[in-house]
């Protein structure tokens, strides 16, 4: 099936207005001066085809809180987090270990491939990869994988477990009972440090007692932030546009287990309503997703 | 800018406003918005109360880009279909349409 984004020279329903809005909508986000605007731009555009009223109406209000995330904001946020834990434990901590929250997908001791460990550490820690630094008197050794740590974690001691995303908390409450079973550290030892995270999240990994520190904390992007009865009308408007992603399995409605997440960082996670990031089939070509994740 | 764009986006303003013919020209769609600022920016076209309106400058700027392109009366609100057009071929040659509508 041909893809609609490579045959643009199409007829169309789209007016002059639907495009004036949509591209005052990116110059209000700002995403007019990204790279792939080109394509984000398109991909609204042809996404707004397939659209009634109603539906275009709640993506642009729903476009207007959506988090995008370049890369190039990883370090300067990582830092700023940095920095948070630098003056809240200085004096209670001599030396902090950063490593990723990821852990092995098999017995294989595999990582996952697209979110490396080595990719991840890079884009936040930048300078500070492979290379021990001093600041302000607490020492930071940077371990790839929670593996290579040492294995008995002082007193002293912390353990950050650093991502860019929590989404439902899942994959770092693996990683720190993976941590927990392979070292020997105490809970008040470790902390999580994300830089964007869903309200959601955290709370579950609080409610296993360990602190997480983040830059960003997102609220379901409907549930959480129309109320009663405009919040049932446009998850009713949500559902019919989710209709349009024919296969849509029942996990990924309203983004993973219905997190309502409106963000796209390196990758947009699946915690994202899937409008954005799933493409479909509407029987005569493709429709790409505006923040595809592949 | 291209003028023949540009009269082509005022006249689809006056128009239905849909973006088609635009399209099938070859122009993308962060293209159309951005001779969409353009005009907006000359207010050739007003955006009161959300709705793209011709002014009197678009009215004017479509007479003068029909003198600079020598467009005759009858091609005045209505442009060429540029994407059909072809090369001037030899009078002993023979022009087969690549697609003949039928009506039968």
């Amino acid at each position: 099936m041909k893809k609609a984004i490579a045959h643009l020279s199409r007829k169309t329903t789209l007016d002059i207005t639907n495009i004036n809005t949509l591209n005052n909508l990116f110059k209000f986000k700002e995403w007019d001066s990204l790279l792939a605007y080109e394509n984000y731009f398109a991909r609204y555009c042809i996404l707004f085809e397939l659209l009634n009223e109603e539906q275009r109406k709640l993506i642009l209000e729903l476009t207007k809180n959506y988090l995008y995330f370049p890369n190039e904001e990883y370090q300067k946020h990582f830092y700023s987090l940095l920095k948070k834990v630098v003056k809240d434990y200085k004096l209670k901590c001599e030396k902090i270990f950063i490593t990723t929250l990821l852990v092995p997908v098999d017995e294989s001791n595999e990582f996952r491939e697209i979110k490396s460990p080595d990719n991840l550490l890079y884009l936040t820690t930048g300078a500070f990869f492979k290379r021990n630094i001093d600041f302000n008197g607490i020492e930071f050794v940077i371990k790839e994988r929670i593996d290579l740590l040492p294995d008995k974690i002082e007193d002293n001691w912390m353990v950050l477990l650093i991502d860019d995303f929590i989404g439902t908390g899942e994959t770092a409450i693996s990683a720190i009972s993976y941590l927990r079973r392979i070292k020997e550290v105490e809970k008040t030892n470790i902390k999580v440090l994300s830089l964007v995270s869903l309200k959601e999240g955290v709370q579950e990994i609080s409610k296993k007692g360990i602190e997480v520190i983040t830059g960003i904390t997102l609220n379901k992007a409907i549930s959480e932030y129309y109320i009663s009865p405009e919040k049932e009308e446009k998850i009713k408007i949500m559902i019919t546009i989710e209709n349009l992603i024919k296969g849509l399995k029942p996990n990924f409605k309203f983004g993973y287990l219905g997190s309502e997440a409106l963000v796209t960082l390196i990758k947009t996670p699946d915690n994202t309503f899937p409008i954005f990031w799933k493409d479909f089939d509407n029987g005569a070509e493709t429709i790409e997703a505006p923040f595809q994740r592949d | 800018m291209d003028n023949k764009f540009l009269i082509l986006l005022l006249q689809i303003i006056n128009g239905n406003g849909n973006i088609s013919p635009l399209l099938k020209l070859g122009l993308t769609y962060s293209q159309i918005a951005e001779y969409t600022d353009y005009a907006i920016e000359k207010r050739y076209i007003s955006t009161k109360y959300k709705t793209l309106k011709l002014t009197k400058f678009g009215i004017d700027k479509i007479g003068k880009i029909n003198k600079e392109l020598y467009i005759n009366n009858s091609n005045k609100w209505i442009s060429p279909q540029e994407e059909y057009r072809i090369e001037k071929i030899s009078i002993e040659e023979i022009y087969i349409p690549r697609k003949i509508k039928r009506n039968y």
